[in-house]
């Protein structure tokens, strides 16, 4: 907004606010997230004849599927802060605190969401610190692709992708990317439009 | 324990966790949280609400793990199933044996980060159950409009995102009236030093967790 | 001594002039007492003076989401005195000190959104009092606070004046401070106006009026049915066992002291509060929230005009011609492409009201419709609403204008929904 390395509260507290807002909604996207392939993915394999053993692990590989398509939900905050307040760090700050208060609001992640929080904010705050924070428009595409690597690293080492097929692990990395590409990017860059039209942002 | 720095144990553990497979470590996490969670006095309440939400993933974990891994083996599916329950103690100690306005001002008080930032995000997760009621009031005022907003219409975002600039507006002044300054001197209430014994106390933890980590 | 000066100066938000060629200065130690329409400059006027005289001006603020930043009033005076740099051994025992005086030591770690409104008022006070600061700022400060209130804060207010503080209040209805202002600056058509005190008694005689209600028993059909309604909040009870039939077409007013419970009746009609006991409605229903902003789903007037004609309920105002004669009326003819986030307060309620009568439900419920508006919008708004044909319950704390419509008429006191016969 104004000058832009200096952080006055009223920044903090908009980038915070702005993380708030996601944490909330996060939680809605965990729950639901979690109710839906827990209940049905098991429960329809289940009732399709197989054991109850395998239907449980099917509807883990749903499950990770699913957390591929839906990771872009959990990285909305970060670029939408970063556009709007233009400022080193804010991508961060923001996309951290919805992890932090989608873990107080009680998320069935734990500690892990502080840690998904920081590793996904770093990703995204580097493709915006490229470009200096001086092309917000070409940063937000930088940080969809160095958000996806990082979050996808990184959970490839804490998940054990390793112990997966190869090939699995890539379209499971294909349909992480384009999920941030679609809600990081794209609908993070309309909520954004709708903003200027408003003369909310500039 | 100083807040700040049961924050950062519990951070280091987590990180142990996601990247070092020790079963030990696990049962030992779990252990440890839960005896603290109880010396604390945490409700019994709290204790089942975490069994339950991590019950699903708990098994879900194991026959996953079991059967997708190539060589089948159950100690690893174990360990992967109980870190759901590791991580959801070591939240529960973060979260339910201290309040947020405590932790954010050990933080000030005892690592020294800047106050515009520990009050800042303070004040804003102050407005939690605010934002909650806000995001209701806008789907509700949607509907009464006769348009359905889900969490894919951008309108939820901008009208939430809308609110933010009101109140992170309305906050900031508050923060002026209440005499803060951003770069000024503060005092502290009841302040009681960051102490030696605590700092021992920490790295005695972490050693420790690096030990069971290793057992094999 | 002057403390603040203004020497033809414009005042401006984000470029647009909201006051032009402003002219006075204000001595230390005076009581200023800011009186105009909202939406005239009052805030911007504040605004202008924090940023330019005092950052940490000691303020009261109208809405208490906007005054505390901490949980609990002692973590509010603990955030204070911290920042005042005070002794921290002697912070605890200050804080003690400071609760007493302002009658508060019990609810000392209660959470501040639980406290009535005028608890938060004097908690606001006793922070703006202790604030070392010569100019306290006070902005619409009794806005939900009830009578007994309102005397023991103004007492307070007194005091400050008595030290000497220099003392700026803005507040829709100036009465409350007759004999204690030196001055009053008038907000008016973007220009500042300053009364001296021998013109002080034409000005409070034009906020004195007289209304004549005519209430009538009601035909027809039950819109809403409330029985047994209890609303309790944390550990207070607001609403005891309410019982009432609202029948279709009557214009409903709801009155009662500031926080009697008026909004959290309509919030329980509209489903948004927890209650016990039952409420049934018939038809459908919205409710225009008090804070208009709340009810835009869009960008632009025009686009939240279109959005209304498209999901009309009833067709009482849809005719492109009739609604452009409305918007006219109500000046929103030049501002269809405008953002509805850059109008003012005004301009939003009045938006707000348009869409509603255009949607038209069968049930309307109106929350403070036409605080901070002119005597002519009122009237512009209420013979807008006396085209539709919805059931209309309102809350208003002003009732100007109002018996040109009201056709029955209820009370909150203790607790308890009380059906008036008649409105003096």
């Amino acid at each position: 907004m104004n000058n832009n390395k200096h952080w006055k509260i009223i920044d903090v507290i908009l980038a915070a606010l702005i993380g708030v807002i996601f944490g909330v909604l996060y939680f809605g996207f965990g729950l639901s997230w979690n109710a839906f392939v827990s209940l049905f993915t098991p429960l329809a394999s289940f009732l399709s004849g197989h054991s109850l053993a395998s239907s449980l692990s099917a509807s883990l590989i749903a499950a990770q599927v699913t957390t591929a398509a839906t990771t872009g939900l959990f990285m909305m905050a970060g670029p939408i802060a970063a556009l709007i307040l233009k400022k080193p760090g804010s991508a961060f700050l923001s996309n951290l605190i919805a992890s932090v208060v989608e873990m107080v609001i009680g998320s069935a992640w734990g500690v892990l969401d502080i840690i998904w929080g920081i590793v996904q904010g770093a990703g995204i705050e580097a493709g915006f610190a490229l470009t200096l924070y001086k092309k917000p428009r070409l940063g937000l595409w930088l940080s969809i692709v160095t958000g996806s690597i990082v979050s996808f690293v990184y959970h490839y080492f804490e998940k054990s992708y390793y112990k997966f097929d190869f090939a699995y692990v890539m379209i499971l990395f294909l349909i992480w990317f384009l999920s941030i590409l679609i809600f990081a990017g794209l609908m993070d860059l309309i909520i954004f439009k709708v903003l200027k039209k408003a003369k909310l942002v500039k | 324990m100083k807040p700040a720095l049961k924050f950062i144990l519990v951070f280091f553990i987590g990180l142990e966790l996601a990247f070092i497979r020790s079963l030990w470590l696990n049962i030992f996490t779990i252990i440890g949280a839960m005896i603290y969670l109880l010396f604390k006095r945490v409700s019994i309440k709290k204790f089942i609400w975490i069994g339950l939400i991590g019950f699903v993933p708990f098994v879900g974990s194991w026959f996953m793990y079991f059967n997708l891994s190539i060589d089948h083996s159950a100690p690893f599916a174990w360990i992967m199933a109980l870190r759901v329950y590791a991580y959801m103690f070591l939240g529960g100690v973060v979260v339910y044996s201290q309040t947020t306005t405590q932790l954010m001002r050990s933080f000030e008080q005892d690592l020294h980060m800047n106050p515009t930032f520990v009050y800042g995000i303070l004040g804003a997760l102050n407005f939690l159950p605010k934002m909650n009621r806000q995001i209701k009031i806008i789907r509700a005022s949607g509907k009464m409009r006769g348009v359905r907003l889900t969490i894919f219409s951008p309108q939820l975002y901008v009208k939430a995102i809308y609110n933010s600039f009101v109140w992170s507006n309305n906050l900031s002044q508050a923060m002026y009236a209440h005499g803060f300054l951003e770069d000024a001197k503060r005092t502290h209430y009841q302040q009681k030093p960051l102490t030696c014994k605590e700092i021992l106390e920490f790295l005695f933890m972490i050693i420790l967790s690096i030990i069971a980590s290793l057992i094999k | 001594m002057a403390v603040i000066e203004f020497h033809n100066q414009d005042i401006n938000v984000e470029k647009k002039i909201i006051l032009k060629k402003v002219n006075l200065s204000i001595d230390a130690g005076e009581f200023i007492l800011l009186s105009g329409v909202s939406g005239s400059g009052k805030t911007t006027f504040i605004n202008k003076i924090v940023d330019e005289y005092q950052q940490t001006a000691a303020r009261v603020f109208q809405n208490p989401d906007q005054q505390f930043t901490m949980e609990t009033p002692l973590l509010e005076l603990v955030f204070l005195l911290e920042n005042l740099r005070f002794p921290s051994q002697k912070i605890g025992q200050k804080i003690d000190e400071i609760l007493r005086e302002f009658h508060l030591l019990d609810k000392k770690n209660q959470f501040v959104y639980t406290l009535s409104g005028g608890e938060q008022q004097r908690l606001a006070l006793a922070e703006a009092a202790n604030l070392k600061s010569d100019l306290v700022i006070l902005d619409e400060p009794f806005a939900s606070v009830d009578r007994k209130n309102i005397a023991f804060l103004l007492d307070k207010v007194k005091d400050l004046k008595k030290a000497g503080k220099t003392i700026i209040v803005a507040d829709h209805n100036p009465l409350i401070y007759q004999g204690l202002a030196n001055r009053i600056f008038l907000f008016e058509n973007q220009k500042v106006k300053i009364l001296e005190k021998n013109n002080f008694d034409d000005f409070y005689q034009g906020f004195r009026y007289r209304n004549n209600f005519h209430l009538k028993q009601a035909h027809g059909n039950p819109r809403i049915k409330i029985q047994n309604l209890s609303v309790g909040f944390s550990n207070r009870l607001l609403l005891d066992n309410l019982k009432t039939e609202i029948l279709n077409q009557e214009n409903v007013l709801i009155s009662g002291e500031n926080g009697s419970g008026k909004s959290t009746l309509l919030k329980s009609i509209a489903g948004l509060q927890k209650y016990e006991g039952k409420i049934k409605t018939y038809g459908r229903l919205s409710l225009a929230f008090q804070n208009s902003s709340d009810s835009f789903l869009k960008t632009t007037v025009d686009e939240e005009i279109q959005l209304s004609k498209k999901k009309a309920f009833n067709h009482y105002l849809d005719d492109q011609q009739q609604i452009e004669r409305w918007l006219k009326k109500l000046s929103l003819d030049k501002l269809l492409e405008s953002s509805v986030y850059t109008l003012s307060g005004g301009e939003q309620k009045k938006l707000q009201i348009l869409l509603l009568v255009i949607q038209a439900p069968e049930i309307v419920l109106l929350d403070e419709p036409f605080s901070g508006l002119d005597k002519k919008s009122v009237l512009n708004l209420i013979s807008l609403l006396q085209e539709s044909r919805s059931t209309k319950i309102f809350i208003s704390h002003q009732l100007f204008g109002l018996d040109k419509i009201i056709s029955s008429a209820y009370l909150i006191k203790n607790k308890k929904l009380i059906k008036m016969e008649n409105i003096s």
